[in-house]
């Protein structure tokens, strides 16, 4: 009885051990990939924003799937909180950080532009999405230029697939998506930020493009 | 309406460990039975053969 007992322990420790192994395996090798990503962003050969004469806002290039195109900061998630924003959002493109959902705007563009992360797992940038008030800033930068975005609806749950959340919008809207609950992915926590201010930095525009 | 390119377009991107944290407890509760399976059957052989 009590061998059957120490097997039991022993059986469900190893399991306990191999799935937290397995979860700070991942975290591990997100981390690297994001340090590896913002390296990126910093070559000359990074997407750069679009300005147009009959566009009042610099518009954000898109890259190609899975690369990254610009970084995201929110403050409320933390001072030093900074993903690098890959394109995609299927399960290899968010395993290396937020993903911008192919087919909505870019940020300055006008309508929905649209990004997901992991709420728990492969580093947990929204784990504390649930904390999002509105007013909150929402930073994406691009080479010289800062989109800042502020929350206008406070996060609310929907569906799986309540797909019309990425719907275009009025105005220049940027819609932020991860799974509920924290440890799962039953349903979905929806945020909306809209465009506040465009800042572009000189300092950058004016640095020498580093060689890649 | 947006296709955002995961899932066929029709469920927002899946971004919890739901799906793959229960998938990997299986498979580990598996290979964790075989490797304790695997050290009983040895401890049980090795006294024979010693005795």
């Amino acid at each position: 009885m009590v061998r059957r007992f120490v097997a039991v322990v022993v059986l469900l420790g190893l399991v306990a051990g191999g799935v937290a192994l397995r979860l700070g395996y991942d975290d591990w090798r997100t981390d690297r990939t994001q340090e590896g990503l913002q390296q990126e962003l910093s070559l000359g050969t990074a997407p750069r924003p679009v300005v147009r004469k009959d566009v009042p806002v610099p518009v954000a290039s898109r890259s190609a799937y899975k690369k990254p195109f610009a970084e995201l900061r929110i403050p409320r998630f933390g001072e030093d909180w900074e993903w690098a924003v890959v394109e995609g959002t299927d399960a290899p493109a968010l395993e290396l950080g937020p993903g911008h959902y192919p087919g909505t705007p870019m940020p300055g563009e006008e309508g929905n532009a649209a990004i997901a992360a992991h709420r728990a797992g492969h580093g947990d940038p929204f784990i504390d999405f649930d904390l999002l008030r509105r007013g909150d800033p929402v930073e994406i930068t691009q080479g010289d230029t800062t989109w800042v975005y502020r929350i206008v609806r406070e996060p609310w749950m929907v569906a799986a697939d309540a797909h019309h959340v990425l719907d275009p919008l009025p105005g220049r809207k940027l819609t932020l998506t991860t799974c509920w609950p924290k440890y799962g992915s039953s349903k979905r926590l929806i945020a909306v930020a809209e465009l506040d201010d465009v800042r572009v930095d000189d300092r950058v525009s004016a640095a020498p493009v580093a060689s890649p | 309406m947006y296709n955002n390119g995961a899932a066929g377009g029709g469920t927002l991107a899946v971004t919890g460990m739901g799906a793959s944290i229960w998938f990997d407890a299986m498979w580990m509760f598996l290979a964790g039975f075989a490797i304790l399976a695997a050290l009983m059957a040895v401890g049980r052989i090795m006294p024979r053969r010693h005795g």
